[in-house]
């Protein structure tokens, strides 16, 4: 791979800019979870934390720059079924993601939506002029 | 077919075909909607694991991940890889400490994030940042970008302090894309570890390694050998398999009949 162009190279988006990055998003039901921690511990963009009275706590999403990867790994972790990915990342520009639908749960069936998935939305980040028309 | 090959392979029997190949995963008819097999179901609830108890992985078990990389496929059946274990905790701290100070340094010259916007700093930075880019597109990707960052504030690790690494190297000189081969016999070691209820991790970010000749004298990494990445290795904390995960869908072309079809 050699060097991107100059215009390429003006199409690296900004990670801390909501015009050219999107992250995943994660939903929380605060009736499920219990505050059991292990999701704060094992998230890899280090996004989630507790909140609330001791014997009373819950998790929740960080303030400031969150950079969740929608690797789903909270959920799969959760005791609880309390938490889920709904939406991926998707950054403007140069990396902007390329043919993706609706995060899924595994599915036996295509075009089904599968058992105990959340329904989730495709990611929409503006895209830069020169690559728009992803979502067409 | 020829009479040699009837003879030989029997009949060429479609269904009977299906059968045996169920037969692998333990299944005999595999109608659609079926429930996921069990290699399958293990393929669906692997995770990256970044939470690891204490307690060493019997060596014995590595060996047995290893044999099962052996046996991966590769282009020309090169093999491409040399193996390196990592089991002493002291080194393994040390290695973590080496890639954080890596990532500092890094962050120091790119990470505009930590300042604030309109600040001479963060235009410096950001500047720097579009600059590397133009050479190292896919390291300057926003979310290895992220990590880079976070390791530097201290927010994620490296490693993730396991008992055990494979570094698996990589001949530089294999056949075609060795990089592929690489990948695959990860996959193997990483799909045993996970048969035997152990976690893994790839590490990416363990390629600073590389870069300096007294870790590579250290790990006896030589010509034409390069660490390209690490595998954590050990027992994961809670249960990190509980529940499959949701991913986006990928858009499918598919081919058929003479029609096309995207699919989701
Ligand atoms: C080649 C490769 C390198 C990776 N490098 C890192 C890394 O440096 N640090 C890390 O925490 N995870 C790393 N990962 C793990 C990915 O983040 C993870 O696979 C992805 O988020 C999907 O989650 P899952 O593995 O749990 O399905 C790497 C994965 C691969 C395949
Ligand atoms: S793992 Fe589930 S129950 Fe535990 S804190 Fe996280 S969301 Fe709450
Ligand atoms: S989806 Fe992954 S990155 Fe996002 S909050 Fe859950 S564990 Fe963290």
């Amino acid at each position: 791979m050699g060097l991107l162009t100059k215009k390429e190279m003006k199409q690296t988006p900004i990670v801390d800019d909501a015009n050219d990055a999107r992250y995943g998003v994660v939903e929380i039901d605060l009736d499920k979870c219990n505050g059991c921690r292990i999701c704060t511990l094992i998230c890899p963009s280090n996004v989630l934390e507790l909140f609330g009275e001791k014997h009373n706590r819950r998790a929740r999403i960080k303030e400031g720059l969150v950079m969740c990867l929608a690797c789903d790994n909270c959920h799969a972790i959760c005791d609880r079924d309390a938490i889920s990915i709904v939406s991926g990342y998707d950054f403007a520009g140069r990396y902007k993601q390329l043919g993706r639908g609706a995060p899924s749960q595994p599915r036996l069936e295509w075009g089904k939506p599968a058992a105990g998935g959340y329904t989730g939305t495709v990611p929409q980040c503006p895209a830069a002029p020169e690559m728009d028309g992803r979502h067409d | 077919m020829s009479e040699f090959a009837t003879e030989v392979l029997g009949e060429n029997d479609p269904e009977q075909t299906e059968k045996e190949a169920g037969k692998v995963a333990g299944v005999t008819e595999i109608e659609e909607g079926a429930p996921w097999n069990a290699v399958e179901d293990a393929f669906l609830r692997r995770r990256s694991i970044r939470k690891f108890k204490k307690k060493q992985v019997p060596a014995h078990l590595i060996r047995r991940m290893l044999e099962v990389g052996r046996f991966a496929p590769s282009q020309g059946n090169c093999q491409p890889w040399k193996m390196v274990v990592v089991r002493d905790r002291d080194m393994i701290e040390e290695m973590e400490d080496f890639c954080v100070a890596s990532c500092r340094k890094i962050a120091g010259m790119v990470d505009y994030t930590v300042y604030d916007k309109g600040t001479f700093a963060r235009r410096k930075t950001e500047m720097m940042a579009k600059l590397i880019s133009r050479s190292k597109p896919n390291s300057m990707h926003p979310v290895p970008f992220a990590a880079v960052s976070l390791v530097a504030q201290n927010r994620f690790a490296v490693f993730h302090h396991p008992p055990t690494i494979i570094l698996p190297l990589m001949d530089t000189r294999g056949i075609g894309h060795p990089q592929i081969d690489l990948g695959i016999v990860g996959t193997n070691i990483v799909m045993a570890a996970h048969s035997l209820g152990l976690g893994t991790c790839w590490v990416g970010l363990a390629s600073f390694l590389n870069e300096s000749p007294e870790w590579r004298e250290r790990l006896e990494v030589e010509e034409p050998y390069e660490i390209i990445e690490a595998i954590s290795v050990g027992y994961p904390l809670g249960k990190p398999m509980r529940n499959t995960v949701s991913r986006e869908t990928h858009e499918t072309v598919w081919l058929e009949d003479g029609k096309k079809e995207l699919i989701y």
